[in-house]
């Protein structure tokens, strides 16, 4: 039975991402055929077989981030059976962590190779150096059982005679497996005296980072922001209300007047409906795929309302309820994910007023919505209150100029402000 | 090839040089007509008169003097300190004056100066007579220091001692000088930095200096028997040292160890140890290093507490054994 290890594709990479499996347990593998799909920090890359035979066991599933030179799967003939032993130690291991997604920490990471605490001569380092042999797995024979040169080519003899396993694949032998779980074990014994934690920057976390590093620094971000009196908005809301409610079973919400109001502004506005589609080409879209942001238990997904245009406010508010339900549920189809033209950000539900929303590129612009704020303010000389919202649109100022953002922002302001408009425009 | 002692041979080689060049001559307690206190001198007399076999009072410090500045003015002297021990009221004349007088005139004045000296323990002599001091002079910049260990290397290593421009110091050990060798009659060198192989082996490189070599030649004959090879080698020379022989030997038996009679604590075994292991020697090592040397107490005077004191063929035996593990 051999090992299929996670491989370690450049010096300083630590773990890899399994994307996807191209084969299935059970299914025949020949060697050079590609066996899974990997992602560094850098690249995504198919791994290959080393050897022919049968994929017995995936011990990772696509998604998991595995330590370099870990097992990852065994393959092997038809007639062998599994190592179990090992192959329970590496799971283990590997798999601990994930699922502690907050674990204790020491101050300092033991750093420690194995290596560095075997007791062998000079002469049997080098040895072992020009064989590609670790240390880790030869007994010594030496004082206090120091490995010696006649040690490593004796230990070097015998590994010749039994197999043909490259250097790659002896660094992962089960007894170094072994030897790595007790550091482990170890590890976590003195995480759990301390206070500090740890949140491992993985996973969907890692991917919602990348994408908004790339598009902060990659967009040159503009905000304009708009505070609008909502009053009418809110009376119709309240008349609509139940009409709604009584069509869809869905409670109207002011973001989904919000959303409505930004569907009709955006198709009056095709630059701001509009993604990259390379470097030197902006697509300006037709239809408008409204994503719309909402704060999922394992983070902020964006799911889509395809076509939001053609919605009736009724259709909108069906739509938002179910897409953020599956968002929440984790039920959301990948399709559901994909294709926004514009994408709309409301934290007014947590008192924000104002804020600097992020471009979910590839497009090029985003609404952040705050929350609607009864304040004094000054209308016809007299000092009245009103319900005020705040509209936050950032653009990518390399495709957008601010008169541009401005005048899609006025076109929503002023639907929002008089929503009868909305009346006028389903007609236009 | 005759066979003549180690006494004989330094007294041969310094005699075929005094009658090749007028500008050899030797000085020192009584080396007159007494012929030195181990009889390395006796004859000498008769043959080159008082003028060139000189003696003189019971002053090292005087005689290193006198000759540090009969060199300085074209002689070539040989002077004997009648046991090593007494090199310390000497000191100042050799550290700070023979050893640096070349450097500090630019090169323009040499001090061709011999300094011999009977060293080591063995014969009941006491502390103040029986040291091995070499550390200390080959710890000076300036100073050679030369430890021959049998007959034929003494005749040869002090020719070459003598037609040397700057100060060497010639240790011999009072038990060596009654071992015998084959020795050519004619006078011929050994260049000094020039390491000896005194017997090749495969499994062990064992350094030994002076007495040690032949005590490691007689350790090595037995440890044979018990299938251990041991390569012995003799670097005749302090300073400069042939460390190259040496880290090519532990490069081929991946073992090493070095024996001297001097105090283990700071003897000149430590240097060669730390050049083996800055060396390429390194990745050749299979067992750490072993230094063998004398006791660190004054040397005793009672004979078996002497002998004691001092590393025995037994104790190498011994040493060798532990590095290969077969104890």
């Amino acid at each position: 039975m051999k090992e299929v290890t996670m491989p370690k594709l450049a010096m300083t990479q630590e773990t890899g991402t399994i994307l996807q499996w191209y084969k299935n347990e059970g299914e025949s593998v020949e060697a050079g055929e590609p066996l899974l799909e990997v992602m560094t920090n850098k690249i995504n890359i198919d791994v290959e077989s080393y050897v022919d035979g049968i994929l017995h066991k995936r011990l990772f599933e696509a998604g998991d981030e595995v330590p370099v030179l870990d097992v990852i799967a065994y393959i092997g003939g038809a007639d062998e059976s599994l190592p179990d032993p090992s192959m329970n130690v590496s799971r283990e291991t590997t798999l601990n962590e994930p699922a502690d997604a907050v674990t204790n920490q020491t101050s300092l990471d033991n750093k420690d190779e194995p290596q560095s605490r075997v007791r062998a001569t000079p002469a049997a380092r080098a040895e072992a150096r020009k064989l590609g042999i670790s240390l880790a797995n030869i007994q010594g024979t030496g004082p206090r059982s120091r490995i010696q040169r006649e040690d490593v080519v004796a230990y070097a003899e015998t590994r010749v005679s039994e197999s043909t396993t490259t250097p790659s694949e002896r660094r992962t032998e089960p007894q170094e497996n072994q030897k790595r779980v007790e550091i482990q074990v170890v590890r976590n014994v003195e995480r759990e005296t301390t206070s500090s934690q740890i949140v491992p920057y993985r996973g969907m976390r890692k991917i919602i980072g990348q994408r908004m590093a790339e598009s902060a620094f990659q967009a040159p971000h503009v905000t304009l922001v708009r505070e609008i009196d909502v009053s009418e908005t809110i009376a119709l809301r309240s008349r609509l209300l139940p009409i709604v409610e009584r069509q869809t079973g869905t409670k109207l919400s002011l973001n989904t007047m919000v959303l409505f109001a930004t569907a009709h502004a955006l198709t009056k506005h095709p630059n701001v409906n509009a993604t990259w589609g390379s470097a030197d080409e902006i697509v300006q879209h037709d239809e408008v795929h409204l994503g719309t942001a909402v704060a999922a238990p394992q983070g902020l997904l964006v799911p889509v309302i395809h076509s939001a245009q053609s919605f009736s406010l009724a259709g909108i508010s069906e739509r938002v309820s179910r897409l953020v339900q599956d968002a929440r549920n984790g039920k959301l189809s990948p399709d559901a994910l994909q294709g926004g033209t514009f994408t709309v950000s409301n934290l007014g539900m947590f008192g924000i007023e104002a804020f600097n929303p992020i471009i979910n590129s590839p497009q090029v612009a985003i609404l952040g919505v705050g929350a609607s704020i009864e304040k004094p303010v000054v209308q016809d000389g007299n000092v009245v209150v009103r319900p005020m919202l705040t509209l936050n649109l950032s653009f990518d100022h390399r495709v957008l100029d601010g008169a541009e953002a401005a005048m899609f922002l006025q076109t929503l302001a002023d639907i929002l402000v008089h929503p009868d408009e909305l009346l006028v425009s389903l007609h236009a | 090839m005759r066979e003549i002692t180690y006494q004989e041979a330094v007294r041969e080689a310094m005699s075929q040089v005094m009658r090749e060049d007028d500008r050899v001559f030797i000085l020192g307690e009584d080396i007159g007509v007494y012929g030195g206190a181990f009889g390395v001198t006796r004859g000498m007399i008769e043959e080159f008169g008082p003028e060139r076999v000189r003696n003189t009072p019971i002053a090292e410090a005087g005689i290193a003097g006198a000759a540090i500045g009969a060199a300085l003015t074209g002689m070539r002297p040989i002077m004997e300190l009648q046991f090593s021990d007494f090199v310390t009221i000497a000191m100042d004349q050799l550290v700070n004056q023979a050893a640096k007088i070349c450097y500090m005139y630019g090169g323009k004045a040499a001090v061709p100066l011999v300094v011999r000296a009977p060293a080591g323990s063995g014969t009941g002599a006491a502390a103040q007579h029986s040291q091995s001091l070499e550390a200390w002079l080959a710890h000076v910049p300036g100073l050679k220091v030369v430890q021959p260990s049998n007959a034929y290397d003494a005749k040869g290593l002090l020719k070459s001692a003598i037609d040397d421009n700057n100060p060497v110091i010639f240790y011999e050990h009072k038990l060596l000088y009654s071992t015998k060798a084959d020795v050519p009659e004619e006078l011929y060198s050994i260049p000094l930095g020039k390491a000896d192989i005194k017997r090749s082996g495969t499994d062990v490189t064992l350094v030994a200096t002076s007495i040690m070599v032949q005590k490691s030649l007689a350790a090595a004959e037995i440890l044979a028997k018990d299938g251990i090879s041991v390569e012995v080698i003799d670097p005749r020379t302090l300073v400069p040292l042939d460390i190259k022989t040496i880290v090519d030997s532990v490069k081929r038996t991946g073992r090493f160890a070095v024996v001297y009679e001097a105090v283990k604590r700071g003897g000149y075994g430590a240097e060669i140890a730390s050049l083996v292991a800055e060396s390429e020697a390194f990745d050749f090592l299979d067992a750490p290093i072993v230094r063998l040397g004398g006791k660190e107490v004054p040397i005793p005077q009672n004979p078996e507490l002497e002998r004691n004191a001092v590393p025995q063929v037994e104790d190498i035996v011994e040493a060798i054994r532990n590095i290969m593990r077969k104890a």
